[in-house]
């Protein structure tokens, strides 16, 4: 074999070797910058027509739309568990996310809900990219009324299980605001997630992008 | 129905004196065309009806106060407060029914639930007042709002990585790169 040869030989191990080694890092869904996360129900805009808009009359939601992170999904009607819990939308579903009927439509006055999966068992789900949201990023919610709710995202939160903040989450407001909810904040085999990934956001004027 | 106590503000001897006579008095005030569903009267007759008695946030609340009593000398009443009321209420005489007076309280909006006390009195004279007191309860939303985190997710995305396959690639590479550089250094000593 000739310099040549072997210098190509040299490059293909050298590359199988960092293939080999990047199979072995691992990956997780992304999570929110904590410094950036105010600690209060703040609600946020740079711009007039992003002052919270006033309520609309309630109305069922059939979609959402988060057009930074490729979200597309339809709605389906979440009720509580006996212990009061939200019960997720079926896992087996990827691109399926689901609002809480009992409460708030988005877009009315109060805290709208909408959880999602962040994978199932296969992979990657509909919210995976939840954490990745930052203020100012845009939510649309298609409404059976015709009209798109859209709302700008304030904060993106990361709140471990064992001590989710009830009040500031689901907690009644004057506003039409939305709260989307994922799994996030590590996971641990066993024990699974550690934690909810929520981003909150305010209903604006804005036309749906 | 409900009785509270009542709380004659003044001359609280002189009320409780005429209680009999009021106790009388009311056995015969004409009966109030609303149902009561919330109902309670003072020593000297004065009462407040609540219609509904058990409401949500924002709700509103129609009031039938009795001020009938032949024992009131000027029988208007104050105004009917309660902290789960956006302001005090004014009442307003109702027509044909003498000494009874109506008013429509809201709730406020962001009231906690539980039970609150509505208050207000008729005046017995220019210096003394009787009081009359009902209770509204303001529902609890536990049915309404979740509790607690969402289970989200199973995990199927998250990949915790492979440290000995990390190094193992790691050492292959380092193998293919030495050979490359000696490799080079000969190619360049030619």
């Amino acid at each position: 074999m000739g310099p040549a040869g072997r210098r190509f030989v040299a490059r293909a191990v050298l590359v199988l070797g960092l293939v080999i080694a990047g199979r072995g890092v691992g990956s997780a869904p992304p999570q929110p910058d904590a410094s950036a996360v105010s600690s209060d129900n703040g609600v946020y805009w740079y711009s007039d027509e992003d002052r919270p808009a006033p309520p609309l009359p309630a109305s069922k939601p059939l979609r959402v739309r988060i057009p930074s992170i490729g979200v597309d999904a339809p709605l389906t009607a979440l009720s509580l568990d006996s212990g009061g819990q939200l019960r997720p939308p079926p896992e087996s579903r990827k691109n399926l996310a689901g609002w809480f009927a009992d409460g708030t439509a988005p877009g009315s006055a109060g805290p709208a809900i909408i959880a999602g999966h962040v994978d199932n068992a296969h992979g990657p789900a509909v919210f995976y990219g939840l954490g990745a949201l930052q203020r100012g990023d845009t939510v649309d919610v298609l409404r059976a009324d015709r009209r798109t709710a859209v709302f700008l995202v304030d904060d993106v939160a990361v709140f471990p299980k064992n001590a989710f903040p009830d009040q500031r989450v689901y907690g009644p407001t004057p506003l039409a605001v939305l709260r989307l909810i994922t799994c996030g904040g590590g996971y641990r085999a066993g024990q699974g997630y550690l934690g909810n990934v929520v981003v909150f956001a305010h209903l604006v004027k804005r036309q749906p992008s | 129905m409900r009785r509270i106590p009542p709380r004659p503000t003044r001359r609280r001897a002189a009320a409780l004196a005429a209680a009999t006579a009021a106790a009388t008095a009311f056995a015969l005030a004409p009966a109030v065309a609303l149902a009561p569903t919330a109902w309670a009267s003072g020593v000297n007759g004065a009462d407040i009806t609540l219609s509904p008695d058990t409401v949500d946030p924002g709700d509103t609340v129609g009031l039938i106060v009795n001020c009938s009593s032949s024992y009131f000398g000027t029988p208007n009443p104050t105004m009917v407060s309660s902290l789960a009321f956006v302001t005090a209420v004014k009442l307003h005489p109702m027509p044909g029914q003498a000494g009874f007076f109506s008013g429509a309280a809201t709730v406020s909006h962001d009231v906690k639930p539980g039970d609150y006390n509505v208050s207000g009195a008729c005046q017995v004279t220019n210096t003394s007042l009787s009081g009359f007191n009902a209770t509204v309860t303001v529902k609890g939303h536990e049915h309404e709002h979740p509790h607690g985190p969402v289970h989200t997710g199973v995990g199927g995305s998250v990949d915790p990585g492979n440290g000995t396959q990390v190094a193992f690639g790691l050492g292959i590479a380092g193998l293919g790169g030495g050979a490359l550089y000696w490799s080079r250094r000969r190619g360049g000593q030619h």
